[in-house]
């Protein structure tokens, strides 16, 4: 019996990508990795699926059908909140980046999974878990572009990552170190990924490692 | 004043329920077929939906210079494939790389195109429209542009119960117009009543079908659904490899999806490629044509031997897989205003 836990709380959720532990100005600054190199970043977007949340270890709060597409710069620029119909204390939450097998399956959704978001495969069925683009002079591409769309969800190329992540009460805000990220990527010679597979499932679980507590 | 109260109740209650019952679609599985893949309660059939979907079907707003329909590459009288092109054509004129596929119980289709990149009847639409040799389009401009017309939005509401159209409920209610492609009432499935007879020819040809043939092209669907090689010849124009490519794994070289032969008759050119005008050559590549390959399905390493009259049989008995009653169908067709 929780009757002293009878309530509602909002939660709120944010994503922020960054650079050099700063946020990512997604219009037009350019950074650098190297001294030689620059790199811009225009596009970011990803789902957050599944979220749980634990305290001490156990699950406290499952959110129900819990999809989030996060759009740098975009409707919700990274961030949503959680109306949780109980109250409750957390230490950690964990969700998955990206979209599960069975979603993938289930044919056409709404809501933030409606496939005129962008984040849907057309010519090969299946969800686009994360995007990101942008330019680096490291790129010999047309216009020196790079694209990752990383997604798969079958056995083989699954790209779906779980993040469990320790946070302390109140709002949560999430960093993920896209300069970290684009320093373990060889730019030059890995600059487009648009089909599920290998490449871009290993991609997705490096980039899903680098969520970490931020501190704005 | 209470008890006309009541009743005047009653009255509303069963006018809403009867306009429930007379918007509800009820799909009909043909006696001794499999149940269906597709999980209607997720999409429950409407006559409202059924007619929006067959709006869009047949509407070229869905490509992006509002040229090309999807009836352009599956017209009805076909099977809905698109006649007389080995590779189907979209906008501007640009060939695609397949032959458009004959649509037709698709309610049984376990997954979609010929190497089965879609999984799932709801976003298979999606391919063509975006594909930039077929529509060359993006959902999210169809429904922009779906969403400026009033006619639209007044039809959105009436089958979804909100004009504010979205690329689900677009997708949802084309699904349902393609789930009433139901061709189940050709001379086999009379004869499989008992309400007709083959003659001699059909009868030895289905014999021979079953002896040759019905391991991939299984009953009552004429398809096993699976993924087979049957030995074509690799155009190297095309260099296409099939489930390979969706699959990853090369054990799928080469393999496309069993394409159901009912209303085989009407659904020429044949093969992924349309590489074969007729079902003569057909019947003469399985004999004389077939090519060895690590892939190859079993059944078609040690050949298939007939005689000319034993082909004439076997093209007897595909004949009878002519559904007219499908092919001439008014619910199907052209929506009339």
């Amino acid at each position: 019996m929780q009757l002293f836990a009878q309530g509602r709380q909002e939660i709120a959720f944010k994503i922020v990508p960054t650079f050099n532990a700063r946020p990512v100005d997604f219009e037009h600054t350019y950074y650098h990795l190297t001294q030689s190199d620059s790199v811009m970043l225009d596009v970011f977007k990803c789902y957050i699926s599944n979220l749980v949340f634990y305290s001490a270890g156990r699950a406290v709060y499952t959110e129900p059908n819990s999809f989030h597409l996060l759009e740098a710069g975009g409707a919700n620029n990274m961030q949503f909140s959680i109306a949780a119909g109980s109250r409750f204390s957390y230490d950690e939450v964990g969700f998955d980046l990206g979209i599960d097998s069975t979603t993938n399956v289930s044919g056409t959704l709404g809501g933030d999974l409606d496939p005129t978001k962008g984040m849907y495969w057309s010519w090969q069925s299946g969800y686009i878990n994360l995007k990101l683009e942008g330019k680096s002079n490291l790129c010999k591409t047309r216009n020196h572009e790079f694209q990752f769309h990383l997604g798969g969800y079958s056995n083989e190329t699954k790209a779906i990552a779980p993040v469990r992540v320790k946070v302390t009460a109140g709002p949560i805000v999430l960093g993920i170190a896209l300069d970290k990220f684009l320093s373990n990527v060889d730019l030059a010679t890995n600059n487009s990924i648009m089909i599920p597979g290998a490449a871009a499932a290993s991609l997705a679980h490096k980039i899903a490692q680098l969520i970490e507590p931020y501190k704005e | 004043m209470r008890k006309a109260g009541v009743i005047s109740f009653l009255v509303v209650i069963i006018g809403l329920l009867s306009f429930k019952a007379k918007n509800r679609y009820e799909f009909a599985v043909p006696e001794g077929w499999p149940r269906p893949e597709y999980n209607f309660k997720k999409n429950p059939l409407s006559e409202k939906k059924i007619a929006l979907g067959r709006q869009l079907f047949y509407d070229p707003i869905l490509s992006k210079d509002s040229t090309i329909s999807c009836n352009s590459c599956h017209l009805q009288y076909t099977a809905f494939t698109h006649i007389d092109h080995p590779l189907s054509h979209g906008i501007a004129g640009r060939i695609g790389t397949r032959n458009s596929p004959a649509l037709m119980n698709l309610a049984w289709g376990k997954s979609f195109m010929w190497d089965g990149a879609v999984n799932h009847l709801d976003v298979q639409a999606l391919a063509p429209i975006s594909n930039t040799l077929e529509m060359d389009e993006d959902i999210a401009n169809v429904v922009h542009k779906l969403q400026r017309s009033a006619a639209y939005r007044k039809q959105f509401y009436e089958a979804f119960g909100d004009s504010v159209v979205t690329g689900e409920h677009v997708l949802k209610s084309i699904s349902q117009f393609m789930l009433t492609l139901v061709s189940a009432n050709s001379k086999y499935d009379r004869v499989k009543r008992g309400a007709d007879t083959f003659n001699s020819r059909e009868a030895n040809g289905y014999k021979l079908f079953k002896q040759h043939c019905a391991e991939c092209h299984t009953e009552p669907l004429f398809t096993n659904q699976k993924f087979e090689n049957n030995g074509l010849p690799v155009d190297t124009s095309l260099n296409d490899i099939g489930h390979m490519k969706i699959s990853h794994n090369a054990a799928d070289s080469l393999k496309f999806k069993v394409p159901t032969l009912r209303n085989i008759e009407f659904s020429a050119p044949y093969m992924h490629d349309g590489r074969f005008k007729n079902l003569s050559q057909v019947i003469n590549y399985y004999i004389m044509g077939v090519q060895q390959s690590p892939t190859l399905n079993p059944l078609l390493r040690k050949g298939i031997y007939l005689t000319s009259n034993e082909k004439v049989e076997i093209i007897a008995f595909l004949l009878t897989l002519s559904d007219k009653e499908f092919l001439f169908n008014p619910a199907l067709g052209f929506p009339k205003k």
